[in-house]
């Protein structure tokens, strides 16, 4: 027995160097030269074309914008994921958060007046990587995942549940009707008032910050669902 | 040049974090390759994706695996020295050999419970009267007690494997609290 596991090992073993260097081989032997047809189509007139001064956000906004409806969506189906897992296990309702639990002595003093110092700082910048994802690297998804940030260490200082998460799974889906809707009345059916750099930026601004404020509510959904309604 | 030293220090925070015998450590290792990671995008003229890295691996990321780290056990180890005056990390590096790194070891890796050790030259009495440590490693002049409760297992299981843990040591007297009433003197 010991003897055919051993045999079976080096056959696998052999299987993954032969893979390997067939891999390498043909790697290194690739020559072809292809031209940058699409690299070209992408980044030779996207301000003019898209009103973007950020080739990402031109790509992700008006180019390639039927993926970001994905990503969205599956940023949606894994915020209702979790939001159905931590039902499975415990009755969210009867959950009580007393006063009592929160104690501040507890708590790290540097931490609490640390956070007091940066928290406005961190909103600031989360609010101005959105509305400037047009010009300056960074949009709604980046822009957002900072305001979560903000509201969690929001949590490190004052650890109670005061949220009402109802409201914000609510915000989250009529958001994510609107960030398809947007798109689909302006990109797709071109149903514009006017087709200058002005709307596009317009329009940019909007898709930003409907993003961000998405990914913001469904971050924070995952976060709070997690630390108050999990474990103990 | 930097190239090859944002690679290699990605290299060896990574293997730091996967290595590393405390979660916690783990935790903040991850939080150094994600900042890493980040310069490294941004080195690679990426900055979008820079700044999603140092949002979600450093901000979101850590907090999350820090609080679930909160949510599992914990076994709490207090060491108190009366003799030391004030506890730097002097005098936490001389025991760390011994006691230390054993301790967190065996409690990591047989218990797989998080080990917490904290550290004080607080009275004995005044430590056991307001706080609640799982077991208390007490140094007086020569003499190690090791404090802990006849209903705790990982506390059992220490006690049975003691002279393997800790090998330096030859004399350590176990006291069970829930056994002996400690009248002030001891």
């Amino acid at each position: 027995m010991a003897q055919t596991s051993r045999i079976f090992h080096a056959v696998r073993i052999l299987f993954a160097v032969l893979g390997a260097a067939v891999v390498l081989f043909l790697f290194l032997n690739h020559s072809e030269q292809l031209d940058t047809p699409l690299m070209d189509y992408f980044t030779d007139d996207f301000l003019g074309q898209t009103g973007a001064q950020n080739s990402v956000a031109a790509i992700y906004l008006n180019y390639r914008v039927f993926d970001t409806l994905f990503e969205a969506l599956m940023l949606m189906v894994s915020v209702m994921e979790v939001i159905n897992v931590s039902w499975a296990n415990k009755h969210a309702e009867q959950y009580r958060f007393e006063k009592d639990d929160f104690n501040r002595k507890n708590n790290s003093e540097i931490v609490i007046r640390m956070v007091g110092i940066i928290y406005p700082f961190v909103l600031l910048i989360g609010l101005y990587i959105i509305i400037n994802g047009h010009v300056s690297p960074g949009g709604g998804f980046q822009g957002g995942a900072v305001l979560a940030t903000a509201l969690i260490t929001r949590y490190l200082v004052y650890p109670n549940f005061d949220l009402d998460l109802h409201v914000l799974e609510k915000l989250e889906k009529f958001l994510f009707l609107s960030i398809v809707m947007t798109p689909v009345l302006y990109v797709f059916m071109q149903l514009q008032p006017a087709d200058t750099t002005l709307t596009n930026q317009i329009y940019l601004v909007a898709m930003n910050s409907l993003i961000g404020m998405k990914v913001f509510s469904g971050l924070s959904i995952i976060f709070y669902r997690f630390v108050f309604y999990e474990g103990r | 040049m930097f190239e090859t030293f944002v690679l290699l220090t990605l290299l060896v925070l990574a293997c730091v974090a996967v290595f590393s015998d405390n979660l916690r450590r783990s935790i903040i290792f991850l939080g150094a390759f994600s900042l890493t990671i980040a310069l490294a995008y941004l080195h690679y003229s990426a900055p979008d994706v820079a700044l999603a890295e140092a949002a979600i691996g450093v901000g979101l990321s850590t907090i999350m695996y820090l609080v679930a780290l909160k949510k599992v056990s914990v076994y709490d180890i207090c060491y108190v020295n009366e003799d030391v005056e004030v506890f730097d990390d002097r005098q936490i590096n001389e025991i760390m050999n011994s006691i230390v790194r054993p301790l967190e070891l065996f409690v990591e890796r047989t218990e797989e419970i998080e080990p917490q050790l904290a550290y004080t030259n607080r009275s004995l009495e005044a430590v056991m009267r307001e706080d609640d440590h799982d077991c208390m490693i007490h140094r007086k002049g020569n003499l190690t007690y090791i404090y802990g409760d006849t209903t705790d297992q990982v506390f059992q299981d220490i006690v049975a494997n003691l002279n393997e843990i800790i090998t330096d040591i030859e004399d350590i007297r176990v006291i069970y609290r829930d056994e002996v009433t400690l009248d002030g003197t001891d």
